[in-house]
């Protein structure tokens, strides 16, 4: 499974569900996939995709709320496991893990030699699964514990993906608009 | 007579905060205690200052209002979030920072911090009010304005015994 399809796969199964994205290519990706108004992209802010989304989430628990984020943005702000396990909102935490730091070149992370599932699951998650084709992530998100970590071991094929085209005011205005 | 803490977060619930998030400190600790005891907020603790930024934005795309509280040994760690989030996609906060080392007093480790809070606030585009007991309910519903007319994070900075 690449990127592109587990972005597919999630946009498909999870029609209306607000998604935020991390920065770099998998904001690049989803934005290419496509741009809904639901889409957050979270171009900046390295590392806080999800603790963003735990604020909306935790405000808005009507709206089934998405994280997206690599594996490098994660372990940049692991204790957003903690907080995220121990507030319970109703999230799906998707970590699409190539072990590397795509966009800056490729760089090896840790995450490779480090179990981010158990560390999703020490940390009170409701539920931990591990999934590495496009058939496994979708029943995943059919699973319907809440909050939901989802390790998606996604390969490392790379190619040019444009820049979101959205300022981010205008991100800000249309995410307003849906609560 | 009505408390400092509870002054400041009646004040606050009028002008319709509901949500609340930060890393402690001693300076608050009082402040801390009552928010925890009063249902009019949802208080979620963060781990790190960067966290709560990024909480209460969050809360704010889903329109509702969240303030922070930190220290300001905690502003190297909301910088990321204020420079490339909250000023880019202007997502105004407010936040209650207390002033350790102020002055040159304090324990050594917040004396070089405390020299420069204000200095390193303002570069980050925050406007800033100190903190006056006597004026809680103006001051605040200033703050508050300038969050919101001005779409700029604002902070409040309280010293040692503000919130006693």
């Amino acid at each position: 499974m690449n990127r592109r399809k587990a972005i597919e796969t999630v946009l498909f199964r999870k029609q209306d569900a607000i998604v935020f994205s991390s920065n770099g290519y998998t904001s690049r990706e989803l934005f290419s996939v496509k741009d809904r108004k639901e889409n957050f992209y979270v171009i900046g802010a390295m590392g806080f995709a999800s603790s963003l989304a735990l604020g909306y989430s935790l405000c808005a628990p009507e709206k089934e709320t998405i994280i997206l984020e690599g594996d490098a943005n994660i372990l940049m702000n692991l204790s957003s496991l903690v907080t995220i396990a121990n507030t319970k909102p109703n999230l799906i935490h998707i970590i699409l893990d190539n072990g590397t730091s795509s966009s800056t070149g490729g760089q090896k992370t840790y995450a490779s030699y480090v179990d981010l599932s158990e560390m999703a699951e020490k940390s009170g998650y409701a539920k931990i699964i591990v999934v590495k084709t496009v058939e496994e992530l979708g029943r995943a998100l059919d699973l319907n514990k809440r909050p939901l970590f989802i390790l998606a071991k996604i390969s490392l094929e790379e190619y040019k993906k444009p820049r979101v085209g959205v300022h981010p005011e205008q991100l800000v205005e249309r995410i307003k608009g849906l609560t | 007579m009505t408390n400092t803490p509870q002054k400041i977060l009646d004040e606050l619930n009028s002008l319709g905060f509901t949500h609340a998030t930060g890393v402690p400190d001693t300076i608050m600790k009082n402040f801390i205690l009552c928010l925890d005891n009063d249902k009019r907020f949802k208080h979620f603790i963060a781990n790190r200052e960067g966290e709560a930024v990024a909480i209460a934005s969050g809360a704010y795309l889903a329109n509702k209002k969240c303030f922070v509280y930190m220290q300001n040994m905690g502003i190297g760690d909301i910088t990321n979030c204020i420079l490339s989030l909250n000023n880019l996609s202007q997502i105004p906060l407010l936040l209650f920072i207390s002033w350790r080392g102020e002055k040159g007093k304090d324990s050594i480790e917040t004396i070089e911090t405390g020299l420069k809070t204000e200095n390193m606030l303002a570069k980050l585009g925050l406007k800033l009010y100190k903190f006056d007991k006597n004026k809680i309910p103006a001051l605040i519903k200033m703050v508050n304005e300038s969050v919101e007319k001005n779409r700029k994070c604002t902070a409040i900075l309280v010293s040692w015994g503000d919130l006693d």
